[in-house]
């Protein structure tokens, strides 16, 4: 009779430890690790406006995908960051982001497995062809690569100057020179097409701000 | 054998006729005259006026069937008519934005898009030229002829831009002519010449 006590006892300690183990896999530190997380994203351009009415990541098939992991071992996945504490800065500090770390959120909180997206427009002003990064409470994060963090999403905005309005100034630099043809990494070819013609001066003008239609951060 | 043949014919310019029709649908810009002097756009032909007075031209785009984010395109004046200047056509709302001329080539964008649809048309700018008296009109018609914006490759001809997607659409340079139905002429000998007067 004790002896099948013992043995059922035994039963509920493996089994609890199974569990406790089980639980183990799901757990993490919380601690945001930024060479366990990653941030991935085909390499391409997007228009940027000071209003958030620019290009949407997504719809250009630059969504940005992130995973969060923590500083345990290889990481362990951290979900339920909120999105509003994961966005996305310049490579080379060359953009203006409209309302700070409002520019641009992540789509929504990490899943279970950590992940989120980005796939909104970007709130921004500038010209960066650096690309950007993803930060995530404060952390950037991004390729798997701890020294290389940078996404390969070029940011082209018709604020060109970076003041946070696309106003005249922006309209005297995109009209200097114009048109070009070829033109590599020039911050007025909004479209990629490798030329600063007149599409991209029909996608400035839809994006200028002159104080009546308003283009600048909001 | 004869009424089969005049079928044949009439199919054909039935045809040619309709094809007329579709070239009709061809986006284009074209300079126009103010032949009544009334302010607004008339003919594509005209006699050339008194040396040093003015005279205004009208560039419009026709044909687009969509709203116009933007458009491109040159002029190339004859030697009858010197450029002065020009008014582009300011949208009521919105703004528009102009790099160079009509002379050297013109860009315009506007931040509200423009009305492409539908007759007359939808006039780009008014220019502003001069005649020169550099006119001979029994050497023939001088055309005046809008062409693509120059810089840096020059494309085939001017171009509209569709709003919203911003795609380039091409478009006809249509060409407008002083001396127009210029005296023709044809080769004769002294001889025949003096041979009129006998």
């Amino acid at each position: 009779m004790l002896k099948g006590k013992f043995a059922v006892l035994s039963l509920v300690a493996a089994a609890l430890l199974c569990l406790q183990i089980a639980g183990v896999d799901t757990a993490n530190s919380g601690n945001v690790d930024p060479c366990n997380s990653s941030a991935t994203s085909p390499a391409g351009v997007i228009f940027a406006c000071p209003y958030g009415d620019g290009d949407a990541l997504n719809v250009l098939g630059l969504t940005i995908s992130v995973t969060v992991k923590d500083n345990v071992g290889a990481g362990n996945p951290i979900p339920g960051v909120p999105a509003t504490d994961m966005w996305l800065i310049s490579c080379n500090d060359l953009l203006f982001l409209c309302n700070g770390s409002s520019a641009i959120t992540a789509s929504a909180a990490t899943d279970v497995n950590g992940n989120t997206t980005f796939t909104g427009d970007l709130a921004m002003g500038g010209c960066d062809n650096g690309g950007v990064r993803v930060v995530v409470q404060g952390i950037v994060v991004g390729a798997g690569i701890c020294a290389d963090p940078c996404v390969a999403v070029k940011v082209r905005s018709s604020d060109l100057n970076a003041s946070g309005v696309p106003d005249v100034i922006d309209f005297g630099t995109f009209a200097g020179g114009y048109p070009v043809d070829p033109a590599a990494n020039d911050c007025r070819d909004f479209n990629n097409d490798n030329k600063v013609d007149v599409l991209d001066f029909a996608k400035f003008s839809g994006h200028y701000d002159d104080g009546v239609t308003l283009h600048r951060c909001n | 054998m004869k009424r089969a043949l005049a079928g044949v014919l009439v199919a054909a310019i039935v045809g040619f006729s309709a094809g007329g029709a579709s070239a009709d649908a061809v986006p284009y810009f074209q300079v126009y005259f103010d032949d009544a002097s009334n302010g607004s756009f008339g003919e594509t032909q005209a006699f050339c006026g008194e040396v040093g007075h003015p005279v205004y031209l009208y560039v419009v785009a026709r044909n687009f069937e969509s709203w116009l984010a933007a458009i491109e395109y040159s002029i190339d004046f004859p030697p009858g008519l010197m450029y002065v200047g020009e008014t582009i056509n300011p949208p009521s709302q919105g703004t528009m934005l102009s790099i160079g001329n009509s002379d050297i080539g013109l860009t315009v964008s506007w931040s509200l898009p423009r009305n492409g649809f539908g007759e007359p048309g939808y006039l780009v700018s008014t220019i502003f030229a001069i005649w020169t008296g550099d006119c001979y009109c029994q050497a023939g018609p001088q055309p005046i002829v809008v062409g693509p914006y120059p810089y840096p490759v020059p494309k085939t001809g001017p171009s509209g831009v569709r709003w919203p997607d911003l795609v380039e659409l091409p478009a006809v340079g249509m060409t407008s002519l002083l001396c127009p139905g210029a005296v023709s002429t044809q080769e004769s000998t002294w001889g025949g010449i003096k041979a009129l007067y006998r």
